[in-house]
């Protein structure tokens, strides 16, 4: 079976890789790790000292106040679910891309997946924030009190969320490690020859790295969902006296998802712009994206929706304290801005052919959504941290709302900061874009006279 | 028995299957030698059989055990010690779901890794004959057989125009030095 692209036909243009050799994938790719610039040097330095900030206030605000006051640690909890919804949700774009199967993507994957090596931040973050969490005895929650709850199970769950995704970055660069321990200057092949073992790429690895790659990245989607799940109901749900609801754990997954596919669009856009890596990164990519984007923004408001119909109609005082503190009063700004930024305008941006099958209009909604999820969140996790006695079965008293002080500001900065620094670092050893699966596609690819103009026909052998 | 081993290593593809082709000529079964690559060809490229690998026992094995081991610590626990709170069940069913849940994506996840270490022998704990060009973009075509075949195996990596031809005493040159 065949797939055809002609040279401009109906807005597609012709992928600039397809025009490739394999060897210049190998060059680029080389190149990428061996020569690192001055701006992406400085900007890895930046974010690292904004990580550093970040750890410094994060010892000097809520590490010496103690877990008396749960109020304290909001947006170290804000920044630790924010890291949840975008970072950690990359790489199930990526295994979502793999198992289509489709060639466009292999420029894309590395983009996404290599997000998965912050999670270690979010898995620190989770066990500093697991002293804020009341035992759930006497409390509605989703572990109905059962021992150890939500502490031991809720860092098993991390733990092997942030195993998956380790494990599925390390063997989906695993072959291109290969490539630089083998290729690379001696001053970083101690690492990468650590990190890449004896992989020799003999046709029994190659076999078992394209089955367990996809394989690894499903297991990592089978343990993030019930991880968003268990984090939606420990961090948000059971925090908000009277908040029965069985739709958010669904929204909350949604807009992580969504969160997700922005995030892996704005670094294909900085790739593109400040990577040097035109050549992989066109508009065939961006506009497939885009299109996820848009779903997904529908799929915000749809779960949104079906969340406050059952609350607006309900209407019983439970119910309008809750849509009063996280909607319409207290947090009535941040949800304004929280719908608008998700859905909305993504929305009404996207929805025009021209502007979504372009570069710039997919990264620029990538961008509002990252902002608009960030908003969302500290809206609801600022909710479930602001109420003084979480053991009451409905808020009787709307608390007032959370207002972050200079210390909550470095912190969520530092926190994300320490994430793109842990990027940029990881590329100073791993190759963009990767290696072995664009050379892969090349080598399926044929050039072919039609008629009056010349088709590349991509092979599918499966 | 002593196993010798022989690398040719071939600038192209074409070369490298008409080298796979000529070690099958001279009487060299499938299994007697590899190809090594820096990306993956389709399947069957060098006119290799669609090999049996038990990769998808290895999650499946790990996901039984961590699903029983959740199913223990849960039910177990309850039912060795029968407490009745308000006249429920002894069983909680909800919170249980959870925690064998996480039991067998633990275990999965666990067994997955073991399972690709174990069907890409990583790590090769036995000796390999390599060459750092095949990750610069050459193909190597690997050689496992009796010393008394080593002859032959270089013999037929000739015939295909290999850039270069080693064994575990050196390199014995390509098609070019060995003409001279």
């Amino acid at each position: 079976m065949a797939r055809h692209t002609t040279a401009v036909t109906h807005g597609h243009e012709l992928q600039r890789t397809w025009e490739l050799a394999p060897r210049d994938v190998l060059d680029a790719g080389l190149r990428w790790v061996r020569t690192l610039g001055a701006g992406r040097r400085s900007v890895a330095l930046v974010a690292l000292a904004l990580g550093v900030a970040g750890a410094l206030a994060l010892v000097a605000g809520p590490v010496l106040s103690g877990y008396a006051n749960r109020q304290v640690w909001a947006y170290t909890a804000v920044a630790f679910v924010y890291l949840m919804s975008t970072a950690a949700a990359a790489p199930c774009l990526s295994t979502a891309l793999r198992v289509a199967r489709s060639h466009w993507r292999r420029p894309v994957n590395r983009a996404a997946e290599v997000w998965a090596v912050t999670l270690v931040v979010p898995l620190v973050l989770y066990l500093l924030l697991m002293g804020t969490l009341p035992g759930t005895e006497n409390r509605l929650s989703i572990w109905f009190g059962w021992p150890l709850s939500p502490w031991l199970w809720g860092a098993i769950l991390m733990a092997t969320l942030a195993g998956a995704g380790y494990f599925y970055l390390w063997l989906s660069s695993l072959p291109d490690l290969a490539i630089v321990r083998d290729q690379a200057d001696g001053k970083r092949r101690g690492l990468i020859a650590r990190l890449a073992g004896p992989w020799r790429g003999s046709h029994r690895q190659w076999r078992m790295v394209e089955k367990v790659v996809n394989n690894a990245g499903v297991l990592y989607v089978l343990v993030y969902v019930p991880t968003m799940t268990v984090l939606a109901s420990d961090f948000v749900i059971s925090m908000i006296p009277g908040y029965f609801t069985a739709v958010f754990p669904a929204y909350f997954t949604i807009s992580s998802f969504e969160a997700g596919i922005a995030l892996t669009i704005l670094t294909m856009a900085v790739l593109r712009r400040w990577g040097g890596q035109r050549d992989y990164l066109g508009l065939e990519q961006f506009w497939a994206l885009g299109k996820m984007l848009l779903a997904f923004a529908l799929l915000w408001f749809y779960f949104w929706w079906s969340e406050f119909i059952i609350f607006w109609y309900g209407r019983t005082p439970r119910e309008i304290n809750v849509l009063k503190y996280i909607m319409a009063e207290t947090y009535f700004w941040p949800f304004v801005l929280a719908f608008a930024l998700n859905f909305a305008l993504p929305l009404l941006i996207l929805m025009w052919n021209p502007i979504r099958r372009s570069i710039a209009g997919p990264t620029v909604v990538a961008g509002i959504v990252l902002v608009g999820n960030l908003i969302d969140r500290i809206r609801l996790i600022s909710a479930g941290f602001s109420v003084p006695d979480i053991t009451q079965h409905e808020l009787h008293e709307i608390p007032a709302a959370y207002i972050p002080n200079l210390l909550d500001i470095v912190i969520l900065a530092g926190a994300i900061g320490g994430a793109v620094a842990l990027v940029l670092f990881t590329f100073r050893v791993l190759p963009f874009p990767s290696i072995w699966e664009v050379t892969g596609g090349l080598w399926l690819r044929q050039h072919l006279p039609y008629k009056h103009t010349r088709v590349i026909v991509v092979g599918k052998p499966e | 028995m002593a196993i010798r081993e022989v690398l040719g290593i071939y600038r192209d593809l074409d070369s490298a299957v008409a080298a796979a082709d000529a070690l099958r000529e001279a009487g060299f079964e499938r299994a007697e030698f590899e190809v090594l690559s820096n990306a993956p060809y389709p399947e069957g490229t060098f006119g290799e059989e669609s090999g049996i690998h038990r990769l998808f026992v290895f999650p499946l094995i790990g996901a039984a055990c961590g699903f029983a081991a959740g199913l223990l610590i849960t039910g177990g626990t309850q039912l060795a010690n029968p407490l009745v709170t308000g006249g429920k069940p002894l069983l909680s069913i909800p919170p249980m779901i959870i925690i064998m849940y996480e039991g067998t994506m633990l275990g999965a996840l666990i067994f997955t890794v073991l399972g690709v270490l174990f069907e890409s022998r990583l790590p090769w704990i036995g000796k390999a004959l390599y060459d750092t060009r095949i990750t610069a973009g050459y193909i190597g075509i690997l050689v496992r057989t009796a010393p008394e075949r080593e002859s032959l195996a270089i013999s037929a990596l000739r015939k295909a125009n290999p850039e270069d031809v080693l064994t575990e005493g050196g390199s014995v040159g390509g098609t070019a030095s060995a003409a001279q």
